[in-house]
């Protein structure tokens, strides 16, 4: 039973990480991939407040999402300027400065050690109770979520998205609304980090590598991108698979890697099988390409028409 | 003087990082695939190594052939049976890069899980010492990965711009389309570009084990430098990514000098980061992404 609820917490956590990103990717359409640092930031933020100052609860929870929208806006003014694979080797730059500061900044964050005894108020201390607090707050962002997609905002977004020279004549301010959803989208993530820490307890660098960004981007890939129900059923699947696969008693040290590796599979599977996603229906390309249509007749290489004038 | 031999230092360093960073800017240029899983087949590289150096007791020079060999097979097989089919069903850059990220995650892991994830020394270049300038050391282990970076990116270059094939090469790069009107088939070009980009991971990968050694985890960093080198030195000309390689080495090299080598590795990536805000195409770059995909 512990079992259980500890994946279902884990499956909320990262629910309200995939449905951040799947913000900040499918609405908007900014492809970088520092999700686990904003994570990792607001997980410390979280931790050190509640350990150092004994900040209440809900303050450190809140000061952990600002604290990581804050950190967001430095990559965001970069991903203002460049755009496609430039963003995705920034923003794995920035993810290795922010990693590389946690670790070396040992005064502050306690450096490679981690954060030791970060323990929920006592009403939320039962984990049943703590993983219904993680549903909640799943619900929540996706219902915010849900309500912003389809406000004039939303819309304002999914068109810069898709031109943004034709959504700036429309007198669309697209800087303004792809830095406050980069940062939005980041300050979710902030959230599910300070989740995260008082879920475990104890939070040390090595939960925030580069390889959390990979698996949000796979469970927003695998669930359909710019689809919330997308989101969810992705995170639930990728957090419940590795789960099942640990049922079978198989050393540690070959489970960690099997489970990279099906986050692996995932990516190149879902983009060739389903590029679409389980749930979505628009496929992945960078803000400002047309869709093209796949024609088996044609060579791969073959440039579209509009490559052509 | 430690400034001087930390630029002999880093200078070293960027030849051997620079190989890696050829090939990835390559495989760019031919066919506009940014190929995160070079890291992966980096890696795969380094083992082969190690089991070739260490296990089978071969010469280092026959290790790094080997390397050569199976590094250009696992990129083509990587272009064949993953690229190829991602682009004839969505056609976008994004889903190859996508794509690419799940390969590179893949197989970095299935070489830990073979091989194990700790790291692995192999023995270390004998320190023949050759000259001192001062008080500044030069040894045979620090000239070796310095003629053999430059020298074969040297034969890259009098391949991409004095041979049929390079022209070739050049001609896809910079319009697929009209290439192909002249009887070019791209698809080809464009695996052989594969081949050539991966093959130079088997020096780069010999070079790299003997100075760091072997771990699972290398790849991601590295592909990262690659891909730094390459945006810096402008896509438009792959050849520029060994200067820019050398430059980014040598300036984590010389971070040592004023700051802790702690943040090595953050100094190197926050230069990127503000290199890439000031020139978002590249320092020497002439035109960006989208154009090279003529998109």
């Amino acid at each position: 039973m512990a079992y259980l609820i500890g994946t279902v917490t884990a499956a909320a956590i990262y629910a309200i990480l995939a449905l951040g990103y799947n913000f900040q990717l499918g609405q908007a359409g900014i492809f970088s991939i520092a999700h686990g640092a904003f994570y990792g930031v607001g997980a410390y933020v979280a931790a050190l407040l509640c350990i150092d100052y004994n900040t209440n609860f809900w303050l450190t929870l809140a000061a952990g999402a600002a604290g990581a929208g804050v950190v967001s806006i430095l990559l965001g003014l970069l991903g203002l300027r460049v755009s496609g694979d430039y963003l995705v080797v920034s923003s794995f730059a920035f993810q290795l400065i922010i990693l590389a500061v946690i670790v070396n900044w040992p005064s502050v964050t306690k450096g490679s050690i981690g954060v030791l005894g970060v323990l929920p108020p006592v009403w939320a201390s039962n984990t049943t109770t703590f993983m219904w607090l993680c549903i909640a707050a799943a619900a929540v962002v996706a219902l915010i979520c849900a309500s912003i997609a389809f406000s004039p905002y939303g819309l304002a977004l999914r068109a810069s998205r898709d031109d943004p020279l034709a959504a700036a004549s429309l007198g669309k301010r697209v800087a303004l609304l792809r830095l406050s959803i980069f940062v939005f989208s980041s300050g979710l993530a902030g959230l599910a980090g300070g989740l995260y820490a008082y879920y475990q307890g104890f939070i040390s660098p090595d939960s925030f590598q580069v390889s959390v960004s990979i698996i949000v981007l796979s469970m927003v890939v695998l669930g359909g991108l710019g689809r919330i129900s997308g989101a969810i059923l992705g995170a639930i699947v990728l957090v419940a698979l590795p789960q099942v696969i640990g049922l079978i008693p198989i050393p540690d040290t070959v489970l960690g890697p099997i489970q990279q590796m099906i986050y692996g599979a995932v990516l190149v599977a879902i983009v060739i099988i389903r590029p679409q996603g389980l749930l979505g229906s628009i496929r992945l390309r960078f803000p400002g390409q047309q869709e093209t249509q796949a024609n088996p007749e044609l060579p791969a290489d073959q440039p579209t028409i509009e490559a052509l004038s | 003087m430690l400034a001087l031999q930390l630029t002999i230092n880093g200078l070293v360093q960027g030849c051997e990082y620079s190989l890696v960073a050829l090939g990835f800017a390559l495989i760019l240029y031919a066919t506009g695939t940014f190929h995160f899983a070079h890291g992966a087949v980096f890696t795969w590289g380094t083992y082969i190594v190690y089991l070739a150096s260490v296990d089978a007791h071969l010469p280092i020079v026959v290790a790094a052939v080997a390397a050569s060999i199976a590094c250009a097979i696992i990129g083509c097989l990587i272009e064949v049976l993953i690229y190829r089919p991602v682009r004839r069903r969505s056609g976008s850059p994004m889903a190859v890069v996508v794509a690419s990220l799940g390969a590179l995650i893949f197989l970095s892991n299935l070489a830990q899980l073979i091989f194990g994830a700790d790291e692995k020394l192999v023995g270390q270049w004998s320190p023949t010492h050759l000259f001192s300038i001062g008080t500044v050391h030069i040894e045979m282990a620090q000239l070796i990965p310095t003629i053999c970076g430059l020298g074969l990116s040297g034969l890259v270059v009098v391949f991409l711009y004095a041979t049929r094939t390079g022209l070739l090469i050049r001609g896809v790069s910079a319009n697929v389309t009209r290439s192909e009107i002249l009887g070019v088939r791209p698809q080809r070009i464009g695996l052989l570009t594969v081949a050539i980009g991966s093959a130079l991971l088997g020096p780069a990968a010999a070079m790299i084990v003997l100075d760091q050694g072997v771990s699972p985890s290398a790849g991601l960093d590295i592909v990262l430098v690659a891909g730094i080198a390459t945006i810096a030195g402008g896509i438009r000309r792959p050849v520029a990514s060994v200067g820019a390689a050398i430059i980014l080495a040598i300036a984590e090299s010389l971070s040592i000098w004023k700051i802790s080598s702690d943040w090595q590795e953050a100094v190197g990536y926050g230069l990127l980061l503000v290199l890439i805000a000031w020139r978002p195409n590249g320092v020497f770059g002439v035109r960006g992404v989208a154009e090279l995909r003529g998109g």
